[in-house]
């Protein structure tokens, strides 16, 4: 009996269009888009070097300070190029502003250096179009500069004798410590994982639907016949178990090595949250067919419902909605299953120790085995001879 | 009225889709858009920083903490859980972490140049935030060097601390050139180009629900036998479906003018509604092509998801333009959503509104009628065929 109806249940649900579409094609569509959208995006956040215009007036040629100090910053043959600097006439930067070409543009005044006592030099003048990274980095950049003419000047007054010590000077002792795995785009990826997973549990509520006499016909000559229906509701979960790793290795494969998704170095331990990932979802698609007494469109639609907001909370359309969850409802994140798998996925990522990918592995089986439980009651106890 | 009270039903039954797209599009507004006080002038960018100081608050080690703390947005974690920190910079709540170890005052003084560790969350903020900080250090390294040549055993502390916040002082403005208020602009660029999908998602969706329910065999054909002729039919469904999709724009447009505020009343707020009636228009032609491929109604969820969110993640929606790659926005140029993105970006960069800075929008708008005519001509066709 076990067989035929574990061979049954397969053809069922394989000839099922719609639910094939949302379980195997729908998340490999969706990882797609995510890449196409995501794949610059960690690139565009580091510093690009910017688009800088000076107006080259009599002043600025003269310059000892600042000229020289931006040429070396604009020098492209250097590591450390901050600066794509233009020399123009003042109408031409203005142009250039308005065009958005550049950032800012720097205008020594010309009647600055006559009138400017020797301790303090003049400093031009920045004209951006907006406030933002750029032309603070430029304003930080220019301060930097009047800073070491000021600090020439300080000593000059105080101790002209320490200035040849200056050279002697340390430069900043700064160890960086950070993380390689910083690519917060990742969560995306994992939060589509945790999708497919729960999505799975459409395909064991399809199967268990055919042998639940209120929801088919063929479940209504199965409750009449003397077959175990242990027995058949034990096929029809394997079968849909089955299927459903065949979907997520798919979109692990299609992940791993079409998309380039770093997913760490603990392959077996990724495997076995899968595994567990996805009886959580069999399991509430179970839960959700025996208890929600409805049409099985609407349990369809349930547990696209609360498959949708557990992703929604486990960060799929925005990071920031995972870490609001977790520091100021952690309890919600703890018991919601698209976030254990998230969770698990990412903290194999992003941390040297795994004492929460356990802690999310053990709540994970604890939910299944709790929906599992209420599941086999309710079936237990459907009668449909009381009239 | 027959036909546009069955349009009014099916409407009805399927409400909660609509229902849902919209409140995904409010909550994402309300929740992405920063309540940030809009300003004219020229406020410089600050880094989320957080500062863990091992050493006592005092001297040299109070200075750094102040200046740190005057140039960037101090977030505070607890320093005695590493995953917490861990947290917020893989979710970017801080983008740089500096730790100031035990004893820095004293080695510091003595000229030991203590290391100070940081982590990095690799971005540009993070990069201004270490650019702060490596000033610090090196003025200070600077007059520690020269102060220790002055013959005295001991550095005067508070002569250096003197100096090193004179010099830090050094301020350089920055003027703004353009008068435009880019926070709340930036608000409803975002507003209008995430509006792309719910308006995809409710104008597919419903048109092709309820054409499909009309090409159903038995009731097009008492349609053909009755005295209302098909043609009658589909005039009034055509009319149906357009009021439908404008009521759902202007609905859109009145909830814009509740969440992105007072910027809508503006030339800018016009020609942002102008684009996104013209968008609605193609949306609904599109819809209508789409409902003439379609054969079944299990297809309609899928398809409509495929096509709203594919365009919404290529075009820009959800990611801005600027962070998407090239070969992506080279792609996306066929499709119409990112000529209606596109247009909304350069409306929220004008600053003056005249023939000649209107061009290139007038432009998109023309591209975007192309791409009405198409699909009106093409479903036509379809329809043509079918009979």
């Amino acid at each position: 009996m076990f067989w035929h109806n574990f061979k049954y249940t397969l053809k069922v649900v394989l000839r099922d269009h719609a639910l094939i579409f949302w379980t195997f094609a729908f998340p490999l569509i969706l990882a797609t888009f995510f890449f196409l959208a995501f794949s610059n995006i960690t690139s565009s956040e580091s510093l690009d070097i910017i688009d800088l215009a000076v107006v080259d007036n009599e002043a600025w040629k003269d310059n000892q300070i600042f000229r020289p100090a931006l040429q070396e910053l604009s020098n492209e043959s250097s590591d450390d190029q901050l600066f794509n600097t233009k020399y123009v006439s003042r109408a031409e930067a203005e142009q250039l502003l308005e065009s958005d070409e550049i950032a800012a543009y720097l205008l020594l005044e010309e009647s600055a250096q006559d009138t400017q006592s020797p301790a303090s030099p003049p400093v031009p003048a920045i004209f951006a179009s907006k406030s933002n990274i750029d032309s603070t980095i430029v304003q930080s950049v220019v301060e930097s500069i009047a800073e070491q003419a000021s600090i020439i000047t300080t000593i000059l007054q105080e101790n002209p004798a320490a200035l040849k010590d200056l050279a002697k000077a340390e430069k900043a002792n700064i160890v960086d410590q950070s993380s390689s795995n910083l690519d917060y785009v990742m969560i995306e990826y994992y939060t589509l994982i945790a999708m497919i997973c729960l999505y799975g549990g459409i395909i064991g509520m399809v199967a268990v639907n055919q042998l639940l006499a209120d929801m088919s016909m063929s479940g209504r000559r199965i409750a009449i016949s003397p077959a175990r229906k242990s027995t058949l509701v034990f096929a029809a979960l394997c079968a849909s178990y089955l299927i459903q790793l065949v979907a997520v290795a798919l979109l692990f494969l299609f992940l791993i090595f079409v998309l380039h998704v770093d997913f760490g170095t603990h392959l077996p331990l990724i495997i076995l949250l899968t595994l567990i990932g996805s009886l959580a979802g069999l399991a509430l698609g179970v839960l959700l067919a025996t208890t929600i007494k409805s049409t099985a469109n609407t349990k369809v639609g349930l547990i696209l419902a609360i498959t949708m907001f557990g992703c929604f909370l486990a960060g799929m359309m925005g990071i920031t909605m995972k870490y609001l969850v977790d520091t100021n409802l952690p309890l919600l994140n703890r018991l919601n299953p698209a976030n254990l798998i998230t969770d698990g996925l990412y903290s194999l990522y992003y941390y040297d120790t795994f004492d929460r990918y356990w802690g999310n592995i053990i709540t994970l089986v604890i939910i299944s085995l709790v929906m599992i439980s209420i599941s086999v009651y309710s079936l237990r106890k459907e009668q449909y001879d009381r009239l | 009225m027959t036909v546009f009270k069955a349009f009014l039903r099916i409407l009805a039954r399927n409400k909660w889709v609509i229902l849902m797209y919209s409140a995904i599009l409010i909550i994402f507004s309300v929740f992405s858009l920063q309540a940030n006080e809009s300003t004219v002038t020229f406020e410089a960018v600050k880094p989320d920083l957080c500062i863990i100081n091992h050493d006592a608050e005092e001297g040299i080690t109070k200075s750094l903490v102040d200046y740190l703390s005057a140039n960037n947005n101090i977030i505070d974690l607890p320093a005695d859980d590493p995953d917490a920190i861990s947290d917020a910079l893989f979710y970017r709540k801080i983008n740089y972490l500096v730790e100031i170890p035990a004893g820095f005052r004293d080695d510091f003084l003595v000229g030991r140049n203590p290391a100070i560790t940081t982590r990095s969350t690799g971005d540009y903020n993070a990069s201004l935030a270490e650019m702060n900080l490596t000033r610090f250090l090196d003025v200070a390294n600077q007059y520690l060097a020269t102060a220790a040549s002055s013959g005295t055993q001991t550095v005067d502390e508070s002569t250096l601390i003197k100096n090193l916040e004179t010099t830090l002082a050094t301020e350089v403005d920055v003027q703004l050139t353009s008068a435009l208020d880019t926070t709340s602009l930036d608000r409803a660029a975002f507003y209008y180009n995430f509006m792309n999908y719910p308006l995809l998602v409710g104008c597919i969706y419903i048109v092709a629900t309820v054409m499909l329910s009309f090409r159903d065999e038995k009731i097009s054909r008492r349609i053909a036998m009755g005295s209302v002729t098909p043609e009658h039919v589909n005039r009034i469904l055509l009319a149906a479906n357009a009021l439908f999709a404008l009521a759902l724009w202007l609905s859109y447009v009145l909830i814009s003018f509740v969440i992105v505020g007072s910027a809508m009343f503006s030339l800018h707020g016009l020609w942002l509604i102008l684009n996104s009636f013209v968008f609605t228009l193609c949306a609904t032609a599109l819809a209508f092509l789409i409902a003439n491929l379609l054969r079944s109604r299990n297809a309609i969820n899928g398809i409509t998801n495929v096509v709203a969110l594919g365009s919404s993640f290529l075009c820009g929606a959800f990611v801005p333009i600027t962070w998407l790659p090239d070969g992506v926005v080279a792609a996306a140029h066929i499709l119409p959503s990112y000529w209606y993105i596109s247009a909304n970006d350069l409306i929220t960069t004008l600053e003056t509104f005249t023939l000649d800075s209107l061009q290139p929008i007038l432009l998109h708008f023309l591209v975007i009628f192309a791409f009405t005519a198409f699909f009106i001509i093409v479903a036509n066709l379809l329809s043509h065929r079918r009979k």
